[in-house]
């Protein structure tokens, strides 16, 4: 009980985050160590820079990787948008007809098991090179994690609480507001959470396999790799995992702020 | 005493379709509520007690029979927003507040409520949760979990109470406080009350009349009338009339033959 209470003050919050993320922030700075010792040593193959040559390269090239990262970032977002709505009204379709839930799930497999490799040179054909194919194939990435997680938190009910609405004589859009929606949160943010970072890296796909045009980290990664210049390949490879990353923490935040109550609560259903 | 019956079952069974085959959870149910009655159903698992007060609620339709609540309905009543329900699971929204857990019933009303809403702060004075308005339920105790949702019954001003063993899940201490206090409650607020329960003290120490169910089919047994005076208190269990009116309670459940040796099973 007083651990529930602490949990909901921010002090104690920011606390246990610290406490939680000092073993991993460890692991890397000790990986990071050994990489660079070895490096020192002559020990890693050329293909491999030490990290302080990455760190070089990125404050040399600093304005090259923000000019290609923007376009890449913001078609993300829009991709990763669209898919959310997107998703969001195809889950919506299956509560109010469940019998349309099969279809949708089975189609949404299917487009979803296309692999976006393959599929950018077609939408290229179709949209152009750009933002366009690059917004799309990232929302393609992101879709069916959201969809998931919104049709099953749409069904995640507890069955009393489905019973004082019955009792309650609430209409179906009360229902929706009052118990599905706020239900649905957390399985709703875990789907928002992996399709956020499955967004930028879809873009980044995209922009690999020719869709986004001159601009976007893809095509510096495409572009130093071609240059052989290995510390740049790094860096582009390690900004857009940093991407990915902040694009889940960034979803996490909000969750933060959306989703205030126990998450236990809704396992025990009391 | 009154002779103005506001909760009317006649004749009422309710079938199950459980696979391919039938399971009668109650069968013949005759019972009449006088408006302002408190009424405790007793009996083993499996009698149909909480079937009972479900069908009362209009959650589910008896099979047969006919049930009326205040001359119409149940569906009607619980359309009117005139059913209040205590069930065993406090099963408050965890996202909300404790004053807008009591609040939610008259959000949903909108106003359709048209024998009027009491005030959430009045509510939450009367289960004694002061201070606590905006607290989550996550951070109260069971106890208090199941006083706000005794709040939130409340806020449509039912003339039925329903109560599903709403203390059952407690310790014995809080839950004996909590029994006094739905009958202060209760009191103040003159609505009709059922209570389930498996507890043949709790029964005595609530109900006006203590009707005795048996499992397999569910069907009432015997009627006990509990003319304790009210207000009840604790002290009110130590006596020989008590103690007299539990036997008799006993009784009826184990249809005189006591079963020898064995410690009586209450729910704990």
């Amino acid at each position: 009980m007083t651990a529930l209470i602490l949990s909901i003050r921010p002090v104690a919050d920011a606390a246990r985050s610290a406490v939680r993320w000092t073993p991993a922030v460890g692991v890397i700075a000790v990986i990071t160590g050994v990489w660079e010792l070895l490096s020192g040593a002559g020990r890693l193959p050329i293909s491999v820079p030490a990290p302080s040559q990455i760190l070089d390269e990125f404050f040399d090239s600093r304005d090259t990787l923000w000019y290609h990262t923007g376009p890449t970032l913001s078609s993300a977002t829009r991709g990763f948008l669209a898919a959310t709505l997107a998703a969001f009204a195809l889950a919506l379709v299956v509560v109010v007809s469940p019998r349309l839930s099969g279809p949708i799930y089975k189609t949404a497999v299917i487009v979803s098991s296309i692999p976006l490799v393959a599929l950018t040179p077609v939408l290229v054909l179709w949209l152009d090179r750009g933002d366009a194919v690059r917004a799309t194939v990232a929302g393609l990435a992101g879709f069916f994690p959201v969809l998931v997680g919104c049709v099953q938190g749409f069904g995640a009910l507890d069955d009393g609480r489905d019973e004082l609405f019955l009792l309650m004589s609430a209409g179906p859009l009360q229902r929706f507001r009052h118990l599905v929606l706020p239900s649905s949160l957390p399985y709703v943010f875990a789907g928002l959470k992996a399709a956020a970072a499955s967004s930028v890296l879809g873009a980044i796909i995209a922009e690999w396999t020719g869709g986004g045009g001159t601009r976007g980290l893809g095509q510096m990664m495409t572009n130093a790799l071609f240059a052989f210049n290995v510390p740049q390949t790094w860096l582009t490879i390690l900004t857009a995992a940093a991407l990915s990353v902040g694009a889940y923490v960034a979803v996490a935040v909000v969750e933060r702020f959306v989703v205030r109550w126990d998450h236990s609560m809704i396992e025990v259903g009391s | 005493m009154t002779t103005d019956a506001h909760v009317v079952v006649q004749g009422v069974s309710k079938r199950f379709a459980v696979k391919r085959d039938e399971v009668v959870a109650l069968t013949d149910v005759d019972l009449t509520l006088r408006r302002g009655e408190f009424v405790a159903l007793i009996g083993p698992s499996g009698c149909g007690k909480s079937t009972l007060l479900r069908l009362l609620a209009d959650v589910l339709p008896p099979t047969t029979g006919a049930i009326s609540v205040g001359g119409r309905s149940p569906e009607a009543a619980r359309r009117d927003h005139r059913i209040g329900f205590v069930f065993q699971d406090p099963t408050l929204l965890p996202w909300r507040t404790v004053i807008d857990n009591v609040r939610l019933p008259i959000q949903i009303a909108k106003g359709r409520a048209e024998h009027g809403t009491a005030t959430p702060q009045e509510l939450i004075d009367l289960v004694g949760l002061n201070g606590f308005e905006q607290a989550h339920p996550a951070q109260l105790s069971g106890g208090m979990r199941q006083r706000v949702a005794i709040a939130r019954a409340l806020a449509l001003k039912p003339e039925l109470l329903l109560l599903d063993e709403p203390f059952g899940a407690l310790d014995e201490i809080s839950r004996q406080h909590l029994n006094l206090e739905m009958l202060r409650i209760w009191a103040e607020t003159g609505t009709t009350a059922v209570l389930v329960t498996h507890s043949i003290s709790e029964a005595v120490l609530m109900a006006d009349r203590v009707v005795v169910l048996s499992a397999r089919p569910g069907r009432i047994t015997d009627v006990v009338d509990i003319d304790l005076p009210r207000p009840r208190t604790l002290a009110a269990m130590q006596t020989q009339e008590f103690f007299s009116l539990e036997n008799a309670v006993r009784t009826a459940l184990f249809g005189g033959a006591t079963p020898g040796g064995r410690p009586e099973r209450e729910a704990s």
